[in-house]
């Protein structure tokens, strides 16, 4: 009978060490978070996202049920820059000071990234203000490196034991990343960093078109994301929301002008009505638009212009094969591209008529 | 080039060589090859850090000018960047009711401002954050609406509030009169718990909890001045009236969630002296649901809310006893970006003794239209009846209710 009791107290024994390997427990705000937290975490870390890929990050109702969570959360990433002005309400009911703003287990995923769209006049007549610049920072890929760099620097707080782990997950993302982003020849050639300054800098298309290597031109050593996204550099759409500053900005595009009449007002019918006459004018035929806004707004006025609607989940998980961040990019990417072949083969067609 | 450069380095070879060295030739034309392969890569590689140096440069560009441009500013006397967060709500209404039988309207048609509340938050230190809240009304001057310190990091969970506060006994109770989802609180609140709710100085412990019944638990045990002329003994109150209830709280789906409270109040109503006066005092329990659906990709454009709440008060004073329930419950339906509708049914006892068959109801469709986030507008109906009471005037109001400032409601 003594026997068993003993196995018991021995196994106990025996799985401390294992019970004492815990995992950190993390939770972030957007599921692109989430994504990238479990990437660079790995099998140490489980992560937690309160914020759907299809959701929007401004309208949260900050649960009871999502308190808990923080309740037992190691490590609690953010954006900041009010994109979640829930989350305070949420960290004050869940009473865990080690999650607060500037404590160890706390994370704010914009440290480090040059804040595009700084509002001039801070007013409520321009609607709803960021006051120290666009939220929307996870658009950008490139972001997403430095957003990685947070969140190990956050990790590493916690689990300083398991720092090589962490950072050689996080070069393996960053290669990643830039690997996705500018093509294996370009990065082989330049190296990532420099690739990734020059184009935050905005000259990246205008120094590969102008420099050559080897009798080509630098432009040909181009691959992945930016290349396929060079048949819309350059073109004009319209967006719902200042959602894109980001991805604009990488990608160069022009946005002619919005849905909403400044961040965060409803569309009144007047206008949509002045938008649908500007973008016949200006002959802007492709409206780009989170998948949380009104398709039936978008489809309406798509329709009154003959333009193509491209709505796309904001975040990880937002719609079917956007299951991790890589998708997600390439997800709007060619949806933006097959946007502007169906614009284009719509004209020949009219041309030929 | 180099290939023109090899044709000629082997042709001056095959000339020089002789039969048997064969071998050395075909080795020197290799190592030949070897060594403009070589030169070939270098050329490459200097070519590339030339252009890696020229994309440097260029990244450069439009980045931070010299030091010697700097201009140092010492950054004093700037301490106004940390004034707290400073917000006005404003609440405002045109009335159309009709006059009863005397000629006398009550309350009267026309304009009217109900109340400008001035709101201030912020953080004290570290470990407090403070928040005020003042209402200036047109005819009954200012009140000290709430005036609170919370320290929400006690312990896990368990945060404490002291000072002046609207009292959680059950959901609205809670609330500013400007942020209601209707233009007044329920009958039954105001007819039981009085014509502004519960408000009174004193302790607040909430403590949330993850218990095994629910997805978050959240215990409010409250200890106040029992202050209240209308349930316990008034300004003259020698008793702290004590509160607690227990909020359950269930996520059905991502969409969908169900609160179900239970609340439960006592106090004696005796002034001066009146400790341990155990018959005469009051009791009070309130019940309290919420269900909603929200679905978390369209929640700017649809969204559906039913909360109702039961009211009792048992006052046991020297001269009678006052027994009365009451309650309410609505629904709301959010048709668009701009647009919500709702209806709310009121009933509630009379606040007096042998009051049993007597009641007042009132019926509360309304309509409401979002500017923005800051400004609403909400055309609202009232009508109802009673046995043995008052019936409640029959009312159209148009309410404009807007906020200046940083001002929020957050609610789940």
């Amino acid at each position: 009978m003594r026997k068993p009791l003993w196995t018991l107290f021995l196994s106990f024994l025996l799985l401390q060490p294992a019970m004492a390997a815990k995992k950190i427990y993390v939770v972030t705000t957007l599921s692109t978070y989430a994504d990238i937290t479990a990437r660079v975490g790995g099998e140490r870390v489980e992560v937690h996202a309160i914020v759907r890929g299809n959701q929007d990050a401004h309208f949260v109702r900050p649960k009871p049920s999502y308190a808990v969570m923080l309740q037992k959360a190691d490590l609690f990433v953010s954006t900041g820059l009010d994109l979640e002005l829930w989350a305070p309400t949420v960290v004050d009911r869940a009473g865990n000071p080690k999650i607060r703003s500037g404590q160890p287990g706390y994370v704010a995923a914009w440290d480090g990234i040059k804040l595009l769209d700084k509002p001039t006049v801070l007013s409520r007549s321009e609607g709803g203000l960021h006051i120290y610049g666009n939220p929307h920072i996870t658009t950008n890929p490139l972001n997403l490196k430095v957003i990685a760099d947070n969140i190990v620097t956050g990790l590493e707080k916690i689990d300083p034991a398991s720092s090589a782990y962490y950072r050689a997950n996080l070069k393996a993302f960053r290669d990643e990343i830039d690997r996705r982003v500018f093509g294996d020849e370009l990065v082989r050639l330049m190296g990532g960093t420099l690739l990734t300054r020059l184009a935050n800098q905005g000259g990246l298309i205008d120094f590969l078109q102008k420099k050559s290597f080897k009798g080509k031109k630098m432009i040909e050593y181009l691959g992945g994301w930016l290349k396929e996204g060079m048949p819309f550099r350059g073109k004009t759409i319209v967006a719902y929301h200042k959602n894109w500053v980001y991805f604009q900005h990488l990608f160069g595009l022009r946005v002619l002008d919005y849905v909403e009449p400044k961040p965060g007002i409803p569309p009144s019918p007047k206008h949509v009505e002045e938008l649908i006459r500007e973008m016949r004018a200006q002959k802007v035929r492709v409206l780009m638009a989170a998948n949380y806004f009104s398709a039936e707004k978008v489809h309406d006025i798509c329709a009154k212009v003959g333009a193509v609607p491209v709505m796309v989940p904001m975040g990880v998980g937002g719609a079917g094969g956007t299951g991790d961040v890589f998708s997600l990019v390439d997800y709007w990417v060619s949806h933006l591209k097959a946007a502007f072949e169906t614009v284009n083969t719509k004209k020949q067609e009219s041309e030929k008529r | 080039m180099y290939r023109t450069i090899l044709i000629i380095l082997a042709l001056l070879l095959q000339l020089q060589a002789r039969p048997a060295g064969q071998d050395s030739l075909s080795r020197r034309l290799k190592q030949l090859e070897q060594e403009v392969a070589l030169l070939k890569a270098r050329q490459e590689e200097n070519e590339l850090q030339k252009l890696r140096q020229e994309a440097g440069q260029a990244a450069e560009q439009g980045d931070e000018g010299s030091s010697n441009s700097k201009v140092f500013k010492s950054g004093q006397r700037s301490l106004q960047a940390i004034n707290p967060e400073i917000s006005f709500t404003g609440d405002g209404y045109a009335l159309a009711a009709p006059q009863n039988r005397c000629g006398r309207q009550q309350p009267p048609s026309g304009f009217a401002f109900r109340v400008l509340g001035l709101h201030v938050q912020s953080s004290l230190d570290p470990f407090s954050l403070a928040k005020v809240a003042l209402e200036f009304r047109p005819d009954e001057g200012v009140e000290l609406g709430e005036v609170y310190v919370t320290w929400a990091d006690l312990a896990p969970g368990l945060s404490l509030t002291a000072g002046k506060f609207r009292q959680q006994f059950g959901i609205v109770n809670r609330w500013h009169v400007h942020s209601l989802d209707q233009y007044a609180f329920p009958l039954a609140l105001t007819t039981l718990l009085g014509e502004e709710g519960l408000n009174q100085s004193g302790l607040s412990l909430d403590w949330l909890v993850s218990a095994p019944w629910a997805d978050a638990t959240n215990v409010t045990l409250q200890i106040t001045n029992g202050s209240s002329p209308h349930l316990f003994a008034g300004e003259d109150f020698s008793f702290p009236a004590l509160l607690f209830r227990l909020g359950n709280y269930y996520d059905f789906n991502e969409n969908t969630y169900l609160e179900i409270g239970f609340t439960g109040m006592g106090g004696s109503n005796v002034a001066h002296g009146g400790i341990g006066r155990g018959d005469r005092m009051t009791r009070l329990a309130g019940m309290d649901l919420t269900l909603a659906w929200e679905p978390v990709n369209r929640a700017r454009y649809s969204g559906f809310v039913w909360r109702s709440e039961l009211f009792y008060v048992d006052r046991n004073d020297a001269a009678e006893r006052i027994r009365a329930l009451g309650g309410y419950s609505y629904v709301q339906y959010r048709l668009s970006e701009r647009w919500q509708t709702g209806l709310r049914f009121d009933i509630t006892q009379p606040f007096q003794a042998a009051n049993s068959g007597d009641y007042q109801y009132q019926w509360v469709p309304y309509l409401t239209w979002w500017q923005s986030h800051w400004a609403r507008f909400r055309l609202e109906y009232t009508t109802g009846g009673a046995k043995n009471m008052t019936a409640p005037t029959s009312r159209l109001r148009l309410q404009l209710t807007w906020a200046i400032g940083p001002h929020k409601h957050e609610r789940y």
